[in-house]
């Protein structure tokens, strides 16, 4: 450095050194801050703001809304806006290293480069920026299909079911167990069908269990283990699979001080009284033997025989369900695809849904995956047309060693769903096939 | 206006009264200095600099020094991209790698100087210092009183809290 000091004869001047005030980050010149508020995220500025008086008087009139409901809304829509910012970054980057079989750009013949991280999208709700295979497929898309509104609602799938409305056992709320509401928001329309999913893992579909809420893989070569076919045509949520939903059930302690709920999961009781009234009918209430069976209290149905170890089990018992409580009316039968499955205690309570795990069975293959790609054994990719739009229930896969399965996605899906996860969901990992990735 | 001159050094006075003879592209990079230079032609005397110390000052030509061959950025350059971003150069962090005194003397002294860059260095490296960081993190990292009332701080985050809710 081609610099020289010497010191000045003129000592005294200058007196105020000014270092001899210390500076903080208050006493910066107010244009100063405003330039450091620039390189802000809105969620920092707001966090900044709620500091001390003078930076809230500071940053709330000039860059946040000073009404608060306004504000949070701004903050986490401008949050998302950046997150969607990077997400775009990234499809393009992909875009660009997809090569096609043809020119209209829907086919994928082979990903250019080395191996890199799996795309991500954002997620409206935790505001964070997540693997591809976190997101139902139409959620997906939203950035380039859908609405401008939808867009901004994008969430992934554990926001999603954490936050949806649904029927399920295990939501109260103070006033005691109220009816759910029914279907799932926006994810399948379906009004009794709960919430179904469509993930980029195979075309079959994750349903929430009832018990748990966590996503089951419906079976397309057998009948669902989480649903069942009533009346030939509505899949209606019933048994669940989850460890702690099927202990619960084949424990036999119900007690006749245990408080039931109705729940609404048949989409016949929409309300309380509704369910009171039909309970109270004599004919339903009433067990009636006729030698092979006995009708049921809950489904209203006449159980069979295989049914009959719990049937006539007094059920609606507390008071508050009913203003006489009659011991010995109404019955449940045992059949675990109905009845059972919707009587249970409330474990905890969201305001915004039901606070249990979220994603159980997708959960674990996402597990999965996420361990192989953590081993650095493949690259996991979306198939995505050249518009930007995915093509469900496949992903794109390639090992190290620059072996492609394009075009065979689906059926190592088929594979994993199928063989592996089916052992995985039972008992862990059994065994991990290896030879095919 | 005087001609441009051709002298190839200056001498620059720090508040603590040391002058520091700088090669006069590296104090072009101020653009205070700058127009001074061309303003008043050859000048022997040294500029006084009243609002900065010796160490800052020094510290402040070590970085013109360092990006003495960088681009001069247009007057009118104000993109978004330059505030989106808060990436600082690998050398610039370990160069702002201070104590918080010193960061925000060095904040001052590149404002007053009017050094763009490195006041928005700065600014970048005081951004980075607060994000992610909550409220009370906050305080603590800056040693800043919280003057809220504990009614005033339930009604703040009450108000956060949906903005929060992830």
């Amino acid at each position: 450095m081609s610099t020289s000091i010497t010191q000045s004869s003129d000592s005294e001047s200058h007196n105020i050194h000014h270092g001899s005030l210390q500076a903080t980050l208050l006493s910066l010149p107010v244009d100063i801050l405003l330039l450091i508020l620039e390189h802000l995220t809105p969620s920092n500025q707001l966090h900044l703001a709620s500091v001390n008086h003078a930076l809230r008087a500071l940053i709330i009139p000039r860059y946040l809304p000073c009404e608060s409901k306004y504000r949070n809304r701004f903050v986490r829509r401008q949050e998302f806006r950046l997150l969607v910012q990077e997400e775009q970054r990234q499809r393009v980057e992909l875009l660009n290293r997809i090569v096609y079989r043809d020119e209209s750009g829907e086919d994928t013949a082979y990903i250019r480069g080395g191996p890199a991280p799996s795309i991500k999208l954002a997620c409206s709700r935790c505001l964070q920026l997540l693997p591809f295979y976190h997101f139902a497929v139409e959620e997906a898309d939203k950035p380039k299909n859908g609405s401008r509104r939808s867009r901004r609602l994008r969430q992934c799938i554990k926001c999603r079911i954490r936050l949806s409305s649904f029927t399920t056992v295990n939501k109260r709320q103070r006033s005691g167990w109220t009816p759910t509401s029914y279907g799932g928001r926006g994810i399948w329309g379906d009004s009794t069908a709960g919430i179904s999913v469509r993930t980029f893992f195979s075309e079959e579909l994750f349903t929430a269990c009832v018990f748990c809420c966590g996503l089951f893989r419906q079976r397309m070569d057998k009948p669902c283990q989480s649903f069942y076919i009533w009346k030939g045509q509505t899949s209606l949520p019933g048994q669940h699979y989850c460890k702690e939903g099927q202990s619960m059930l084949d424990a036999e302690d119900w007690e006749e001080t245990t408080w039931f709920r109705l729940d609404p999961v048949l989409g016949y009781n929409p309300s309380r009284q509704w369910c009171l009234d039909h309970y109270s009918k004599p004919q339903i209430c009433n067990p009636r033997e006729n030698g092979k069976g006995i009708f049921c209290g809950s489904c209203r149905t006449f159980a069979a025989a295989a049914h009959e170890s719990l049937a006539g089990k007094p059920v609606l018992l507390k008071e508050r369900h009913i203003k006489e409580p009659r011991k010995g009316k109404g019955a449940l039968c045992t059949d675990q695809r109905c009845c059972l499955g919707r009587f249970q205690e409330c474990s905890t309570v969201n305001r915004g849904g039901v606070e249990s795990p979220a994603n159980v069975s997708l959960e674990w293959l996402i597990e999965y995956v996420e361990r192989r790609l953590t081993l650095g054994k493949t690259e996991v990719q979306p198939y995505m047309r050249r518009d930007g739009t995915f093509i469900p229930a496949m992903f794109y896969t390639r090992g190290l060693d620059g072996s492609c399965n394009t075009g065979t996605d689906n059926e190592a899906m088929v594979y994993l769903t199928n063989l592996e996860l089916a052992c995985y969901c039972q008992d862990g990992f059994l065994f991990e096939p290896e030879e095919y990735w | 206006m005087a001609t441009p001159s051709t002298q190839a050094t200056v001498k620059l006075q720090s508040n603590d009264n040391v002058v520091i003879e700088v090669e006069r592209a590296i104090a072009e990079r101020s653009v205070l200095i700058k127009n001074m230079l061309e303003d008043c032609g050859e000048v022997t005397d040294a500029i006084p600099i009243s609002n900065v110390n010796e160490s800052i000052l020094r510290k402040v030509i070590e970085w013109c020094e360092h990006h003495k061959n960088d681009p001069v950025a247009a007057e009118n350059e104000n993109d978004d991209s330059r505030k989106k971003t808060t990436d600082i150069d690998e050398w610039d962090q370990k160069f702002m790698n201070v104590d918080q005194e010193m960061l925000f003397e060095i904040i001052l002294a590149a404002n007053f100087l009017d050094i763009k860059p490195l006041l928005d260095t700065g600014c970048k490296t005081v951004a980075n210092m607060i994000k992610g960081k909550s409220p009370e993190e906050i305080r603590k990292l800056f040693n800043i009183q919280n003057d809220f009332t504990p009614e005033e701080e339930e009604q703040i985050r009450r108000e956060n809290e949906w903005a929060e809710d992830r």
